[in-house]
């Protein structure tokens, strides 16, 4: 069970649908290791269940339900698709994320760190995944707007603590830190923030005002 | 027959009739929901149209111990909206994902836990105060972030947040007052 979790005000915008895909994907992915947020999710959803019902409805057209009714077809059970065999690392939204790493090659974004791109600028925020390898360290940085990483395997260390798969660890203008990688094995992360993406990606972006790259 | 009933049947017995049932009390609400949330009428009965598909095929996959027939529904027209909107699929929470640390079995009272939820829930929302309640709305109903809610209202990020917050606290303690 994680320990850092997602901002409870990300989880309502979650439920309602108004979280913008980057940060949407985070919060899926988070949700999929953590059953108190899930819990939490659940709330919300009941809560536009029941606003819905209270609704003023707004009649359809006169067709619509004949319309409904020719389009059902025969039955209604359609077999889920088999999870895809991905080898070693049973990821979070397999789909979306298998999808990608296969698709995609690793792009190296300084020593030690690879990103590949998941979604490009979405209403003013991206998501990357990040391979980081053992021990490699990120040299204290702030940030310019907010970013929120999720680790999906391995961890990495903070001044506020250690973060295993499913933690959350956000951060903005006001935090400084420096995260290290885990010795015993990469660390997989999705990492979402605000801001459009510079050509340097993420990490180029953090690391520029203490490396000059 | 209840509206989950209702659900139930389609899954086992493709009812036609049900899902008339189910379309007759739904689909005229979710164009309303969906038209709030600034979508012309066209529009907004397509979405309800792919939403009321979807109920169809996936009834087999309803559980009525997880959730009563409207909040299901409700996240099925959600997903729907933001696919129309948006060039993919929204990233989904997987319930199937191998990855899951498993939740805890729910036990066997709690369709009639849930519905009891269910209603509590829709008196509780009727007597929030009006400033917790338009934010609320707003954050489920108009689509709006917290931080869009802040600039539209004139409020502080941090008087939206803990406006929500106490209305939400409002209405989970409703629920857990039952659990």
């Amino acid at each position: 069970m994680p320990r850092f979790h997602v901002q409870e005000d990300l989880l309502v915008d979650y439920a309602s649908g108004s979280l913008p895909r980057p940060v949407a994907l985070l919060v899926a992915a988070h949700l999929s290791f953590c059953d108190q947020c899930r819990r939490e999710v659940a709330t919300y959803e009941t809560i536009g269940g029941a606003y819905l019902e209270t609704i003023d409805p707004i009649p359809m057209a006169a067709d619509a339900l004949e319309a409904a009714l020719a389009g059902l077809g025969d039955g209604n059970a359609r077999p889920r698709p088999a999870p895809s065999d991905a080898g070693d690392a049973r990821l979070p939204l397999s789909s979306f994320v298998e999808g990608r790493i296969r698709e995609n090659s690793w792009t190296r974004r300084a020593r030690g760190i690879e990103e590949i791109e998941m979604i490009a600028e979405d209403d003013h925020f991206s998501a990357s995944l990040l391979r980081i390898q053992p021990g490699v360290s990120i040299p204290n940085h702030t940030h310019t707007g907010e970013e929120l990483t999720l680790v999906l395997q391995g961890g990495f260390t903070d001044s506020r603590g250690h973060y295993g798969p499913g933690d959350v660890c956000r951060a903005d203008a006001d935090i400084s830190h420096g995260p290290v990688a885990d010795s015993d094995g990469p660390c997989l992360c999705l990492v979402v923030a605000d801001g459009p993406v510079k050509l340097t990606g993420l990490v180029g972006r953090m690391l520029s005002p203490f490396l000059k790259l | 027959m209840s509206l989950e009933e209702m659900i139930e049947a389609i899954a086992r017995d493709q009812s036609r009739t049900a899902f008339a049932g189910l379309f007759a009390h739904f689909a005229p609400r979710l164009k309303s929901y969906i038209m709030r949330l600034g979508t012309d009428e066209r529009t907004a009965e397509e979405v309800v149209q792919e939403t009321m598909l979807m109920v169809w095929r996936k009834a087999a996959s309803f559980d009525s111990r997880q959730a009563a027939a409207s909040t299901w529904i409700f996240t099925i027209a959600r997903n729907k909206r933001i696919d129309r909107i948006r060039r993919d699929n929204r990233p989904e929470f997987d319930p199937n994902d191998p990855s899951l640390t498993g939740p805890a079995p729910e036990p066997a009272d709690q369709p009639v836990l849930r519905r009891q939820q269910d209603a509590r829930l829709r008196t509780a929302i009727t007597i929030l105060p009006e400033e917790q309640a338009v934010l609320v709305r707003m954050a489920f109903f108009d689509d709006m972030s917290h931080r869009e809610i802040a600039s539209e209202k004139s409020l502080p990020l941090g008087t939206v947040k803990s406006r929500i917050r106490l209305a939400l606290l409002r209405l989970r303690r409703e629920l857990e007052d039952l659990e």
